[in-house]
């Protein structure tokens, strides 16, 4: 298992493509999750497309998927029962309320966790296939100043380290006889984060203070204060296939909301 | 024009009394010096001001010039000085910032602006160099410690500086993972790098460094060349800074009036000129501590990671440990200590086999009764430290498992006292030395007074001095109360002079298990998990001395005999 939102160091189809052209098909893709009637195919098609055209089965991620189920689950079931509407599954008087659980709010609810579903799933296509850096660099070709640029992609780089940490300061509590982190009380749970928040915390400050003085000791300041252009070695750049994705996802996004609007085709 | 010329440095960080005072040093091209002194005597500040880190990065009253390549560091910029200079300090994990080896290795060559054929030439000699083609392509973060390490050495060799400052770069590392980095630091000095470095294994560098520089009360107290050391025996006892074992041996055999020439760190090489020394009989039985009843008993235990890692990281454990003794647990990075570790403290539930302690089986006991029976302490003390200050944080476990307050305090001072932090209990944690933290650790267990402890390597990166003090403390708890105390270690002549018991674990096996002067016996056995025993008891190994020495004093007395006792002293 990996932390959650990993890079996975594959090479595959997805991997290859120009991270430019992923957030533009992530982006197509959640708007599009809210134009069609069945979301739930969009969130099983983006598990079969992470796995055969990423090679990344849903056992790799299986924790992401455990994280959403709870959520969509009691999104369903909060519109089960506040979404009137015949027929129903049950339906009881208890004085002047009515309690009932509704086969439209059983549909709405699966689409609404279906989405958010789709959203989270989308987004780990993403995180999981795109290096930091071709990601960083490819948003300092979008004109973001190069410092910015990297620090973002060493900030993500940065996260597996700090989950990982997080997993041990959470034995470590454990270790001094509390459970707080696993309790389901909120009065234990929350004091728990915070004093686990102490050596997170400390331990990324003082961190950071050596990474900053390993990068400067690396040249970070050095094509400021000799005014030469930095040379990138692996370049970002967009290939034919990535024109053609990009192109295509607009082209459906539009079709799709041109079918919404001015058809009857996807209902309203 | 030297590389380093240090003339009547002095620095003082604000507020505080000089960390440094009248540091003259000039290091030649070519010249390799390794920087040795104890804990807190100023070698990495030393380091700092030689990379241009002071005093443009840290700040303070740095009085004194210093001269990099011709260059006064106060005239120029940090990164300007950098250019010149490769700068490895002990956490790889800090000095690499982006995912893909190739990446990292041509990020410092981007930034000096080479052009791309030129990055690549740098990048392919870099790699070639440091004989890690393979990892080219890989993720940095999933590479070893010794590989991570041998990246950064990489990334500061491409742009081709021709002085390097090590700062301590295997001081984090397994034994393997060390042998590594010092193999491309050797590379380094044969191909005419100018060397500066900081390295608590001297014996471990010993035929790289041409001079030896020992710092000490923020001044160079000696700076001798490498043959001439033995000869300054008692300004590095004074100083608390070990000479090799057999140097050390060889030196203090000459004292006590034995006829041996300068011996050399490796027994192979010292044992022939040995051959004519006498061996005294040992002057008494070890104490066995092996004959108590078991208390931890670790039957048939296997675990094996679950996908897409699936490593079988143990292998059918089995492993009765004693009441009241101390067991080190050593092997390579990867062999299962830390596994074996989680799953007797109950972290990790045993794919298969049990581990009880005094009977009672840790998986079905609940995380406080797990807290109170099996104490863990965490390599990184930093990730223990949840409250301020000190005696507040002591406090914190035994409140947890149901103490009162008062009685806490009660125990808490009776640690500290023992741990010698009652001084600073009122300290916050953070502000205390890395050894005053690795103390506290252990202290915020201690207190809980569980019966069994496991300590995951309770000395990285302390001086042999402090090292020594905190296992002594260890013993004296498992002396004390009764306490199973189980020390996971890279350091052999640590487990030699306090543990009682040590187990040998390799890709995941037991392959060895017993009173250390059996264990280290069978070096081949112990090589293919890269543990090497002490120098002082390979060299008894080699002139079949029986019972084994372990440490230093044993093989003294046995080479040289008894020393003379003033009567009353």
């Amino acid at each position: 298992m990996r932390p959650l939102y990993q890079f996975s160091g594959q090479d595959s189809f997805l991997h290859r493509l120009d991270p430019r052209t992923k957030l533009i098909f992530v982006f197509c893709y959640l708007l599009i999750s809210f134009l069609v009637p069945q979301p739930w195919v969009l969130f099983f098609l983006l598990i079969a497309a992470i796995w055969f055209l990423a090679g990344i089965p849903p056992t790799e991620y299986y924790p992401f998927l455990l994280l959403m189920l709870p959520i969509m689950v009691a999104i369903t079931l909060v519109h089960i029962f506040l979404i009137e509407g015949a027929p129903y599954f049950w339906a009881a008087q208890a004085g002047p309320v009515h309690i009932s659980a509704s086969r439209p709010g059983l549909h709405v609810g699966l689409d609404l966790g279906f989405r958010l579903g789709t959203m989270g799933l989308a987004f780990t296509l993403f995180a999981m296939t795109t290096e930091p850096f071709q990601w960083g660099m490819s948003m300092y070709r979008w004109g973001l100043p190069y410092k910015v640029a990297f620090m973002f992609a060493f900030a993500i780089r940065l996260y597996p380290l700090i989950q990982e940490e997080f997993l041990v300061i959470q034995r470590a509590l454990k270790a001094r006889g509390s459970n707080a982190l696993s309790s389901f009380n909120p009065f234990v749970f929350f004091p728990g984060v915070v004093t686990s928040a102490v050596p997170l915390g400390l331990g990324a400050i003082r961190r950071s203070q050596d990474i900053a003085m390993a990068m400067e000791l690396r040249g970070l300041n050095l094509p400021d204060e000799l005014g030469r252009p930095r040379v990138l070695f692996r370049d970002v750049r967009l290939r034919p296939i990535d024109i053609v994705l990009m192109c295509a996802c607009v082209g459906i996004l539009v079709a799709l909301l041109g079918a919404r609007l001015f058809t009857n085709w996807l209902p309203r | 024009m030297d590389p380093i010329v240090l003339d009547g440095v002095g620095f003082a960080f604000p507020g505080l009394p000089p960390m440094l005072h009248g540091v003259n040093l000039t290091v030649g091209e070519g010249e390799v010096v390794a920087l040795v002194g104890p804990t807190g005597c100023g070698k990495s500040t030393l380091l700092h001001i030689c990379a241009g880190v002071i005093p443009h990065f840290i700040t303070g009253e740095l009085t004194g010039s210093v001269h990099i390549f011709g260059t006064n560091t106060r005239d120029s910029t940090l990164a300007k000085i950098a250019a010149n200079i490769g700068t490895v300090t002990q956490d790889p994990e800090n000095q690499l910032f982006n995912l893909i080896v190739a990446d990292e290795i041509a990020w410092g060559m981007e930034n000096r602006g080479f052009e791309r054929s030129e990055i690549r030439r740098g990048l392919n000699r870099a790699l070639e160099f440091f004989r890690i083609p393979h990892l080219r392509d890989r993720i940095t973060y999933d590479l070893s410690g010794g590989e991570k390490q041998r990246v950064v050495l990489s990334a500061n060799y491409a742009p081709a500086p021709k002085l390097f400052v090590l700062d301590d770069p295997t001081s984090q590392l397994d034994p393997i993972g060390a042998q590594q980095v010092l193999t491309g630091i050797q590379a380094l000095a044969e191909s005419g790098h100018t060397i500066l470095l900081v390295e608590s294994k001297l014996e471990e560098i010993w035929s790289l460094v041409d001079r030896v520089v020992l710092l000490n009360h923020g001044t160079i107290e000696l700076d001798a060349p490498r043959a001439q050391l033995d000869r300054h025996l008692d300004t590095f006892i004074e100083a608390r800074v070990p000479l090799p074992q057999l140097v050390e041996l060889g030196a203090r055999l000459r004292e006590r009036g034995v006829s041996v020439p300068a011996l050399p760190p490796d027994p192979d090489s010292a044992a022939p000129l040995l051959n004519s020394v006498r061996v005294m009989p040992a002057p008494s039985e070890r104490p066995a501590n092996n004959t108590r009843p078991p208390r931890v008993k670790v039957q048939s235990i296997s675990y094996t990671y679950p996908p897409p890692r699936r490593t079988q990281a143990l292998i059918g454990i089995d492993l009765e440990i004693p009441a009241g003794s101390v067991v080190g647990v050593v092997g390579q990075n990867g062999s299962g200590k830390t596994t074996l570790a989680r799953c007797l403290s109950g972290h990790l539930k045993p794919t298969s086999g049990t581990v009880r302690v005094d009977g009672k089986d840790v998986q079905r006991m609940s995380v406080r009764d797990r807290a109170a029976t099996v104490g863990y302490v965490f390599q990184n003390p930093d990730h223990q430290i949840f409250k301020d200050p000190v005696v507040e944080d002591v406090v914190f476990g035994p409140i947890n498992l149901g103490a009162s307050r008062e009685k806490a305090m009660e125990s808490a001072e009776r640690v500290l006292r023992g741990l010698d932090l009652w001084d600073v209990r009122n300290v916050h944690p953070f502000r205390l030395s890395k050894g005053g933290r690795q103390r506290l650790a252990i202290a915020a267990i201690a207190v809980m007074q569980p019966p069994v402890m496991i300590i995951d390597e309770p000395t990285t990166g302390q001086d042999l001095q402090e090292s020594h003090a905190i296992m002594a403390l260890l013993v004296d708890l498992a002396r004390e109360v009764g306490q199973t105390v189980i020390v996971i270690t890279h350091a052999m002549h640590l487990v030699a002079a306090h543990c009682d018991l040590m187990a040998a674990l390799c890709e995941g096996r037991l392959i060895a298990f017993g009173p250390p002067d059996q264990v280290f016996r069978d070096e081949e056995l112990l090589r293919r998990t890269y543990v090497k025993p002490p120098a002082v008891t390979a060299l008894g190994n080699r002139l079949g001395m029986e019972p084994r020495p372990l440490t230093l004093e044993d093989a003294l007395e046995r080479l040289a005999g008894p020393s003379l006792k003033v009567a009353g002293a």
